[in-house]
C-alpha cells in the first residue's frame, strides 16, 4: 500500500470527536436561546448589542416553534451522527455531511438577515454560526481529504 | 459491547439535553404572579384639552379617548389573589365597560414592547368596544432611557395625550434609543456621532420635547411635568404594582387577571385566541402556548 493510500483511508476519529464536541457547545447554545425565547426573556448580549432585535424579530421563529429549537435538533443530529462516525460507522459520515451542509446553507442566511436585514447582530448567534462554520470545515477536511477508513472498516464488534 | 457505546453515548446527551432544557425552563420561566386582580379602573387620562386628534401629525394614531372615572368589572375579592390592588390611576384605552381587560407592563425602550405594539393595535381596533387596554410602566433598570420615556409619557398625560404619547414612543423607539431625533421615515435621520455617552440622555429629553411639539402639547409645562413629583408617584405606582405581581421582564400581560405566556402574545392570531378563550368562558394557563377556544369574529 502506498502512502497515498494510506494517508486516504485513515480513519479519523479524533476529527468526528472534535465535531461531536463541538456539535454539543451548539447544542447547549441552541437549548438557551429555545427557552429565552419561550420564556418570553430578554436576553442581554456581551459582546455586540443587537440580541433582543434580533432574537425578537419575526426571523426568530417559525410559526410558534422558535428557530433555537430546530438549531437544537441539527446540533443533536451532528452529534450523534458525528459520534457514529468516530466509532466507524458506515454511512454515518455521509450523512453528516449532509446535515452540516444544510446547517451551513441555513447559518449562511441567518448572517444573511442578521447584516442586511435586521443590522443587528447577537452573540448566541454569532457563536452558533462560528460552531456550524467549524463542522463544515471539519466536515470538509474529511471529505477532501479522500474516504476514511470508517467507511471500508466492518462494523465494531461486540 | 464496543458495538452499543455510541448509542449509549447519544442517549445519555439526549436525556441531559432535555433535562438540562425543562430544568432552564423551569427557573427561567416568569415568576409573574399567575393572576394579578382586576381592579376598578378609573383612567389616569384626563379629557384632552389641548388641540384635537385630527390636528396631530400623521404619524401619531388616533386613539380612543375613554371618559374618565368609568369603572372596570370587578372579580369577586374572594378569587384576588395577593397584589397590589390600587396602582393609581392607570391608562387606558377602549371599551369602558368592556368585558375583557389586558393590562401590559412595559418599557418603552424594550424591543419586544415595540415589537407587541403593532400587534395589540391591531387587536384593539379588531375587538373595537370589547376590550380595554390598560398600560403600565414597568421601565427596566437596563434601558437606560426607559425610566425617562415613562416620564414623558406621563408628562404627556397630564394634558390628556398619554396614548399619543405612548404611540409616539414605541413607533420610534428604534429611533430615539439610537439617538435618531426624527421623526417618521419621511424625513432624513440625523445620526448622533460623536457625542460621548453620558450627553445621551439630554439628547434623548430633547427628542422627547420635539415629540410634545408634535402632539401640540404645551412645552414648557411638559418639561415641568417631565420632572414632578406627580409623573414620578404615577410611574411608582406602576412599579410597586409590577412589583407585587413578581413582573421581572417586558412586556408582561393580563387577560382579565390571568397571566399571558410569552408565546400567546407573539402574535395577532395567539392574542386573539388568548382574549376568545377569555370570552368564552376557557381562562388562558400560565405558561400555555395559547387557548384551544375556537377563534371568535373580531369585528
Amino acid at each position: 500500500m502506498s502512502d497515498t493510500q494510506a494517508a486516504q483511508e485513515r480513519p479519523r476519529p479524533r476529527l468526528f470527536s472534535l465535531a461531536a464536541l463541538l456539535s454539543l457547545v451548539g447544542l447547549a447554545d441552541s437549548i438557551y436561546l429555545t427557552i429565552t425565547h419561550l420564556t418570553g426573556e430578554d436576553v442581554t448580549c456581551v459582546a455586540s448589542s443587537g440580541c433582543s432585535e434580533v432574537l425578537s424579530s419575526a426571523y426568530s421563529s417559525v410559526g410558534s416553534i422558535p428557530l433555537g429549537a430546530f438549531g437544537a435538533l441539527a446540533y443533536f443530529a451532528a452529534f450523534s451522527l458525528a459520534t457514529l462516525a468516530a466509532f466507524r460507522y458506515r454511512h454515518a459520515r455521509k450523512f453528516l455531511t449532509m446535515v452540516v451542509g444544510g446547517m451551513l446553507v441555513t447559518t449562511l442566511w441567518l448572517l444573511y438577515v442578521q447584516a442586511f436585514v435586521l443590522h443587528a447582530f447577537c452573540d448566541f448567534c454569532l457563536l452558533s454560526a462560528a460552531l456550524t462554520l467549524s463542522l463544515s470545515t471539519i466536515v470538509a477536511v474529511v471529505h477532501f481529504t479522500g474516504r476514511t477508513a470508517a467507511e471500508q472498516a466492518p462494523l465494531p464488534e461486540s | 459491547m464496543r458495538r452499543y457505546l455510541p448509542f449509549a453515548i447519544i442517549s445519555a446527551v439526549l436525556l441531559i439535553a432535555l433535562g438540562t432544557g425543562l430544568a432552564l425552563f423551569q427557573w427561567r420561566k416568569p415568576r409573574s404572579a399567575a393572576t394579578a386582580p382586576l381592579v376598578p379602573i378609573v383612567s389616569a387620562t384626563p379629557e384632552p384639552t389641548v388641540a384635537p386628534a385630527s390636528s396631530i401629525a400623521p404619524a401619531v394614531p388616533s386613539s380612543t379617548q375613554v371618559p374618565a372615572a368609568e369603572v372596570a368589572p370587578t372579580v369577586p375579592a374572594a378569587q384576588e389573589p395577593p397584589g397590589t390592588a390600587d396602582a393609581g390611576l392607570p391608562h387606558f384605552r377602549g371599551g369602558a365597560t368592556a368585558p375583557v381587560t389586558i393590562e401590559e407592563f412595559g418599557d418603552f425602550q424594550c424591543i419586544p414592547c415595540g415589537n407587541l405594539f403593532p400587534k395589540l393595535k391591531k387587536v384593539e381596533a379588531d375587538y373595537g368596544e370589547r376590550l380595554r387596554v390598560v398600560f403600565r410602566h414597568k421601565p427596566m433598570h437596563k434601558h437606560e432611557h426607559a425610566v425617562l420615556a415613562a416620564r414623558a409619557a406621563e408628562a404627556a398625560g397630564l394634558q390628556g395625550r398619554f396614548w399619543e404619547m405612548h404611540d409616539l414612543l414605541f413607533e420610534n423607539s428604534g429611533r430615539w434609543t439610537k439617538g435618531v431625533d426624527t421623526i417618521g421615515p419621511e424625513t432624513s435621520p440625523s445620526r448622533r456621532l460623536e457625542s460621548p455617552l453620558l450627553a445621551m440622555p439630554v439628547e434623548v429629553r430633547d427628542v422627547f420635547l420635539r415629540y410634545a411639539e408634535t402632539l401640540k402639547l404645551d412645552v414648557e409645562r411638559f418639561k415641568t411635568d417631565m420632572d414632578s413629583d406627580e409623573v414620578k408617584k404615577r410611574i411608582d405606582a406602576d412599579q410597586a404594582r409590577a412589583d407585587s405581581l413578581a413582573i421581572d421582564r417586558t412586556p408582561t400581560l393580563y387577560i382579565n387577571g390571568h397571566l399571558v405566556s410569552g408565546n400567546s402574545h407573539r402574535s395577532v392570531e395567539t392574542l386573539h385566541a388568548a382574549i376568545d378563550a377569555v370570552l368564552s368562558g376557557k381562562l388562558p394557563d400560565e405558561g400555555a402556548s395559547g387557548p384551544t377556544a375556537t377563534p371568535a369574529q373580531p369585528k
